[in-house]
């Protein structure tokens, strides 16, 4: 096994040696040549992923490899270890296969940047730290990847560091991130103290004795929750994703859609055992996950940013997937999770392709009539587009299918609700493609096709969003749940979802939602390909539409509950708390001690100053006369 | 003998140059010691075997109570180790503040360094005693004669402060040696001294006062802030590096064996007071517009929990807690460091005066992020160890204590990446020429930030330092653990 070992190894360490040679060697590389070496070097570590995936006998169950003790004090052992199984080898494959696309799409979305070599350096970390999140074998390591994933993320935010604005979305990310980590870590230091242990396997083995509803697991998954909340933007932590879209348009790719902010999810279905102890988390999350999507959903209706449509859609999506978690059913989630992945990886890149083609330009009522320009860019975003909404034997089509069928299972009020967010995610993702692609051309620059770094990995994305179902088709259309059975291996959860919908049912709900979708289409082609109306400041829009338009006022909500407060809060306690109380109340304190102070100088003849010399003469001496004697 | 020599070189190293004030070389002779210093405390932890060390033990006036007695076990070690570790950078920074002077500030350097040193090795409580107060006595002379605006009324206020901790110090000491019969002020013997509860209730503040206003906790902190920005770099330096450890050292090596009862009696309350202190400054630091006065309360929030992991008395917390001093010190010198570098390049500390500097410096800018990952915690760096291990601890004193404690981490990078942006991002605006890091700043930050993440990685040696002397405190508090 050793063979088997080197390779687990090379998976992380081949990023985080280009994360290193790139990062210190970055004023001496090119921009072509940084981005061959990042990239290179992540394509080696998913070939390493796709040996383990072949080679490991994963259907045992999976297994540790030990590196060494991290933490290691007398009563708590947190070694550094990683757990390969078919969880983590998934996530594996994801992120390094996907970030080794979005790397070379990197090599011409960034070749004309300044500190291109800066932003390889970055992008290979943050896979590292990725990496080394779905890897850990115990809730520590997966930490290490988690803040650190969370730093990569701050510095790709505010790549362009001299623009404030994207350095405050930078800091806004960082610090609602760290708010859910809170969470986390309470919940780590609870599990800790209740299982003497952070390894999944050992608390997966002792939480088979505990019974359902147990108050401690309750709390330990509602503070779990509460850190995926952070990181994969949940309500209410989800603001400082849309704002994320600061930085380069590869890294909302390949962070904010395909892989960093699913790890909250992923954190969910590793935890699946302490997860179904916990019914009342598991309500928590379904009502999260649904009102998330529905309320990001309603948000990308009319936002004209490319980029932000697309980020307000990742928020629904993850909803989507957070909502399947709360129903059990981690199978579809993690489906989901991989079928994201593919269509909003390529989704984003062509929104880069769209803006590099246009000079920069993100407004997409400045678009319009780049079908014929752009011929690549425009038949991969339609897949997408199409995949997302879900349209019949795309990838979306099976994954959201899935949890669909699952919520009707669950309740049909679940399912109406996530039903109406999938047509909501139609009309905006339709309404985005039809004022970019169709009609006249709105704006003033000269369009241009991308290189063929950038158009070859849309081309391998696109694939992928088509035929990426194939890996878990139901039974129903004749398939064999490839991934649900390939996951249960790694936990007995990930398999113990089950429909028992009559056919008759199935069929009838993907009918449904299938036509709905299709009319949708046709609602959209008619008011935004056409004769597209444009929607003009949001100040003169009636009172629903402009709501929705201005984003609920969240952000401003917050602004004004939380940030101005805490800034009046910092002012107070310095001009009150400190001026005002600390600083007389220690002059005053001096003062009586300096009035003390004469009383004693009168009974004593020499001053203060004597007296210390005295003594540091006296232990000088002494310890010359010890140092002599000795 | 070693031990003796780890006193005695920086204290006449710092004679020498007070007499022959060699002003061109004052600076490398100082780090030329303070650099064998730290060789010698390298051989001592090499040759550490996990016992307390007696090194030497003379009469002195021992009548009174007083021996001249030298020792460290594990935690001594430990803080000897931060102490002769961050000096050679201290002096080094020294290079970059252009001190009138130089022979007559190292000098005062290398005596606090000294007296530092008797005060992690004093195993008898009246040495202790005056080393303590020894220690500060250079610091005052460098805050009076080369601190910024204000120092003279500055100084007086810390003096005060100190004072009336030393003198409760030393009026618990006293008591202590009246009132116990038998107890020849050995340390070791604070154990045994068995006091009665009510007691040990009030003595437990008499004793603690001193340190509680080192370190300093809540509400005994009005000195820290001005003190730390008004005080030369190196000044400051030496404040938060190694004195504040002073107080943590104090507390766990005379406080708690002396009087268990009273720390199990007023454990609650110093936890809440830490907290809210730590609480307090992060939330204050945020508006700051100085940044040494920025790293002033950060300090003062670090302290906070580092005091309320201490107090958790139990084995996750201490040794949370005095991993975290370790780190602390690194994480203070690399942090001043840099004021003082930019301070350097701009010419004043204020943050409204900086702003896009990392088109400038870019490599400084580098090195600052490279700090301020460990200030604010995370994975891999040294503190984040330091404070797991406390907030694992904390958890099982309380839920609601250790979710003040966790929340920290979302204040310190609320401060922390705000003072980031305010130095070094944004729009260039620079004029003037400015150099990036020169040879000094590397030979100084890059140690320093490569201790930080081997620590990170590899806590061990550290970690094993301490585990047995936090078993033997353990056995103090039989009812908590």
């Amino acid at each position: 096994m050793v063979g088997q070992d080197v390779l687990v190894l090379l998976v992380p360490a081949l990023p985080l040696l280009g994360a290193v040679l790139i990062g210190t060697l970055r004023k001496r590389l090119s921009a072509g040549l940084a981005g061959g070496l990042a990239t290179t070097l992540l394509a080696g570590a998913f070939a390493c992923s796709v040996a383990l995936f072949l080679s490991e006998h994963t259907e045992l169950g999976g297994r540790t490899l030990r590196l060494f003790d991290w933490i290691h004090v007398e009563g708590m052992m947190i070694p550094f270890a990683f757990r390969i199984d078919a969880l983590s080898l998934t996530m594996m494959l994801l992120v390094t296969g996907v970030g080794t696309l979005i790397h070379l799409y990197s090599i011409g979305y960034m070749h004309a940047d300044g500190r291109a070599s800066t932003f390889f350096a970055q992008l290979n970390l943050f896979c590292f730290a990725m990496l080394l999140l779905v890897m850990g074998s115990n809730l520590l390591i997966t930490f290490i990847g988690w803040e650190g994933v969370g730093l990569c993320s701050y510095l790709l935010i505010g790549f362009w560091y001299t623009n404030p604005d994207y350095n405050y979305a930078a800091r806004k990310a960082f610090v609602i991130n760290r708010i859910g980590d809170v969470g986390m870590v309470l919940a780590m230091a609870l599990l800790f103290q209740q299982f003497g242990t952070l390894e999944y396997a050992a608390i997966a083995e002792q939480a088979g004795s505990l019974l359902t509803g147990n108050h401690l697991v309750v709390l330990a998954t509602l503070l779990l929750f509460v850190g995926a909340m952070g990181k994969s933007a949940q309500l209410p932590l989800f603001t400082w994703l849309p704002d994320a879209m600061a930085g380069p348009t590869p890294v909302s790719a390949l962070i904010h859609a395909a892989t960093m902010v699913t790890a909250g999810i992923f954190l969910v279905v590793r935890s699946s055992v302490l997860f179904e102890l916990a019914p009342v988390t598991q309500d928590v999350i379904l009502a999260v996950g649904t009102a998330t999507a529905l309320l990001a959903a309603s948000i990308g209706l009319f936002q004209n940013d490319i980029k932000k449509v697309l980020a307000y859609s990742t928020v629904s999506q993850l909803g989507y997937m957070f909502a399947a978690l709360g129903m059990g059913a981690y199978d579809a989630a993690m489906f989901h999770v991989v079928t994201h992945a593919f269509f909003k990886a390529l989704l984003f890149l062509g929104a880069g392709s769209v803006i590099h083609a246009l000079g920069g330009e993100q407004d997409i009522r400045r678009m319009g009539g780049l079908r014929g320009s752009i011929r690549i860019t425009y038949i991969t975003f339609l897949i997408g587009t199409l995949a997302i909404s879900g349209l019949p034997l795309l990838s979306g089509f099976f994954s959201k299918d899935l949890i669909l069928a699952h919520a009707y299972q669950y309740s049909p009020v679940v399912f109406a609700l996530l039903l109406g967010g999938a047509l909501l995610t139609t009309f905006y993702m339709f309404r985005l493609f039809f004022l970019v692609f169709h009609g006249s051309y709105r704006g003033g620059a000269h369009p241009h096709e991308s290189p063929a770094t950038m158009t070859i990995p849309l081309i391998i994305l696109a694939v992928l969003s088509v035929v990426g179902g194939v890996l878990n088709v139901p039974h129903l259309l004749g398939g064999h749940e490839a991934m649900k059975h390939y996951l249960s291996t790694a936990a007995p959860a990930l398999g113990a979802s089950s429909l028992h919908l009559a056919a008759a049912v199935e069929w009838t709900l993907m009918g449904i939602t299938t036509a709905l979708v299709i009319a949708t289409v046709a609602l959209t082609y008619r008011r935004f390909a056409i004769a597209p109306t444009l929607d003009g400041d949001s100040a003169s829009m009636p009172m629903p539409k402009r709501l929705l338009a201005e984003r609920w006022r969240i952000d401003e909500l917050y602004a004004r509950a939380f940030e101005r407060p805490f800034g009046w809060l910092s002012t107070q306690f310095h001009a009150v708390g400190e001026q005002r109380v600390m600083i007389p109340l220690m002059v005053g304190f001096g003062a009586i001690t300096l009035r003390l102070g004469g009383l004693v100088r009168r009974i004593q003849t020499g001053n203060a100053s004597f007296h210390l010399l005295a003594m540091l003469a006296g232990i000088i001496i002494f310890l010359i006369i010890t140092l002599l004697s000795n | 003998m070693a031990l003796l020599a780890l006193l005695l070189i920086p204290l006449l190293t710092a004679m020498v140059l007070l007499v022959a004030t060699p002003t061109r070389y004052a600076r490398g002779i100082a780090l030329f010691s303070s650099l064998v210093s730290l060789a010698l405390t390298l051989w001592l932890w090499s040759n550490y075997q996990g016992i307390p060390v007696q090194a030497l033990d003379v009469e002195w006036a021992t009548a009174w109570g007083l021996r001249f007695t030298l020792g460290y076990d594990g935690v001594g070690l430990l803080m000897l180790l931060l102490t002769a570790l961050v000096y050679p950078f201290i002096i080094g920074a020294g290079y970059g503040e252009r001190l009138q002077h130089p022979s007559m500030t190292n000098a005062l350097l290398l005596f606090t360094q000294s007296f530092v040193m008797g005060v992690f090795t004093a195993q008898n409580l009246l040495l202790f005693y005056i080393f303590y107060e020894l220690a500060l006595l250079p610091v005052f002379f460098l805050l009076l004669y080369w601190g910024g605006e204000r120092r003279r009324a500055i100084t007086v206020r810390f003096f005060m402060y100190t004072l009336l901790g030393g003198l409760s110090l030393l009026f618990g000491a006293v008591y202590c040696l009246v009132q116990v019969e038998g107890f020849n002020g050995d340390l070791s013997a604070l154990a045994t001294l068995d006091l009665p509860y009510d007691t040990q209730v009030w003595l437990f503040w008499v004793l603690f006062l001193a340190f509680a206003i080192k370190l300093p906790i809540f509400p005994f902190h009005g000195w820290q802030p001005d003190t730390y920005t008004t005080a030369p770099v190196q000044g400051t330096m030496v404040l938060s590096a190694v004195m504040l450890k002073m107080g943590l050292y104090g507390t766990m090596r005379i406080v708690f064996p002396a009087v268990p009862l009273g720390v199990e009696h007023w454990r609650d309350t110093v936890i809440v007071l830490s907290l809210v202190g730590a609480i307090y400054a992060a939330v204050i630091a945020f508006r700051q517009s100085d940044l040494r006065r920025l790293i002033a309360y950060s300090s003062l929030s670090h302290v906070g929990v580092l005091c309320a992991g201490l107090f958790t008395c139990n084995r996750l917390g201490m040794t949370g807690s005095l991993y975290q001093a370790f780190a602390h010190a690194v994480l203070a010198i690399g942090m001043l460091y840099i004021s003082g570098a930019l301070k350097e390049r701009v010419g004043s500390s204020e943050m409204a005066a900086m702003g896009g500097l990392k088109a400038r410096v870019p490599r400084l800018a580098v090195l600052f992020m490279l700090v301020l990952v460990n200030a604010i915690g995370l994975p891999f760096t040294q503190s984040f160890v330091g404070e797991w291990l406390m907030f694992a601890g904390l958890w099982q004193v309380s839920t609601w204590l250790s979710l003040a404690a966790v929340s920290t981490i979302v204040l310190g990078a609320i401060y922390m990446l705000y003072a980031y942006q305010r130095v070094m991002l944004g729009t260039d605006k620079w004029e003037i020429e400015m150099s990036d890091v020169s040879l000094r700043d590397h030979l100084v930050l890059v140690p320093l930030v490569t201790l930080t993440f081997v620590l990170g990685v590899h806590p061990r040696p550290i970690l094993d330092l301490v585990e047995g002397p936090v078993q033997v405190l353990l056995t103090s508090f039989p009812s908590l653990n």
